[in-house]
């Protein structure tokens, strides 16, 4: 995975396109300000510039102890909403699989190395099922572009859709566990 | 889901959110456009930060000039900051007031901060971390501050650490000369 930079410069080092079409690696910049550091989360018009059209309605924040899986997670519509996820402290395995029928990387799944001390993040499409396993406590932020819908938010079980998580027993919540499979899914997308 | 706290400057408020935890770890709604937007507030965001300072370091005092409309939203997710703001805005009943008030990452507070009003922090611990949304980008044309010892605040430091850029940012007093 080794696609030139859409995007390099002020506010982010790089844009990258990832094996998903539309889900892309953005590793943000960061810089001195006298005592302060500081990293741009966030900067609509430099997404926009790479064909991102992402406006914030909702921002969430997960802390996650070692061990615990949260997925693999998404909306349907009218609710589905695109996320921009990053690890602030810690180090998680983020997985995201490809739901949209009609995609030519249906089914496909990509997974990434998020870090407090990489500052990178992953912009995940709507129609994508997400999820993470925190290999140590982790601080995860999630700006995302539609807000919580209890009726539309579903999800399919994380060992279901061929993802190589680096635990076999991860802690989960017991709704996470008890998600339907890949297999047995019904797809809203 | 959010409580809005007036506050003693008209138009800033401090809103408590919960923070939901189970045995996995914990988790925060921190902004929500809709109830924002309920409650007559800017709920479009263009920028989002992160920053890190290390104890005793006042960033500040910045504010967005008030003619034109703007909003930032500030929480500590990491260690403990002392915010403080002040109004500059000149035909506000609060005009240069002080408020004061503790963020940090247990208690699930966040300030609001409009146009007009300038904003600092003292950090009151090792690695404490910041986010910000802000309605607007902001640029060195934009970026107006005065010094954080102009005001009428005791602050709880005796050799803070700060950036030159701040040190040399006007008094109050030059601030309200502009308009005489």
């Amino acid at each position: 995975m080794h696609y030139i930079p859409l995007f390099a410069g002020q506010p982010y080092r790089s844009i990258r396109q990832t094996g998903i079409v539309g889900c892309y690696l953005v590793e943000r910049t960061t810089r001195r300000d006298g005592p302060r550091t500081l990293s741009d989360l966030y900067d609509s018009s430099a997404l926009l510039q790479v064909g991102i059209d992402f406006p914030i309605h909702e921002v969430l924040l997960s802390t996650s102890g070692k061990r615990v899986l949260r997925g693999l997670h998404f909306q349907s519509s009218p609710h589905s909403t695109a996320k921009l996820v990053t690890c602030l402290s810690g180090v998680v395995f983020d997985a995201v699989v490809d739901l949209r029928r009609k995609s030519p990387t249906y089914l496909k799944v990509f997974t990434t190395r998020l870090s407090g001390s990489e500052a990178n993040m992953i912009f995940i499409p709507e129609g994508l099922a997400h999820g993470f396993y925190a290999y140590e406590k982790s601080t995860i932020l999630y700006m995302t572009s539609g807000v919580f819908s209890p009726r539309h938010d579903s999800g399919i079980l994380w060992s279901s859709a061929g993802i190589a998580w680096p635990d076999a027993n991860p802690i989960i919540s017991e709704r996470d566990q008890n998600l339907v499979r890949l297999e047995a899914f019904v797809n809203p997308f | 889901m959010f409580d809005f706290l007036p506050t003693a400057i008209d138009g800033c408020y401090e809103i408590r959110t919960r923070i939901l935890t189970d045995h996995r770890g914990t988790f925060t709604k921190l902004f929500h456009s809709g109830t924002f937007k309920d409650k007559g507030l800017i709920y479009t965001f263009s920028n989002a930060d992160y920053l890190i300072c290390p104890e005793d370091a006042i960033s500040g005092l910045h504010f967005h000039p008030e003619d034109e409309k703007y909003a930032l939203l500030v929480s500590c997710i990491n260690g403990s900051v002392l915010k403080v703001v002040v109004d500059l805005r000149r035909h506000s009943k609060t005009y240069k007031k002080v408020f004061s008030v503790k963020l940090d990452s247990s208690s699930g507070n966040t300030l609001y901060i409009p146009e007009g009003v300038a904003h600092g922090f003292l950090s009151e611990a090792s690695d404490s971390a910041l986010i910000t949304l802000a309605s607007h980008p902001t640029t060195v044309a934009t970026r107006k501050g005065i010094h954080w010892r102009s005001i009428d605040f005791d602050w709880p430091v005796s050799s803070p650490v700060i950036s030159e850029e701040d040190q040399k940012l006007m008094p109050l007093t030059e601030y309200e000369n502009q308009f005489r």
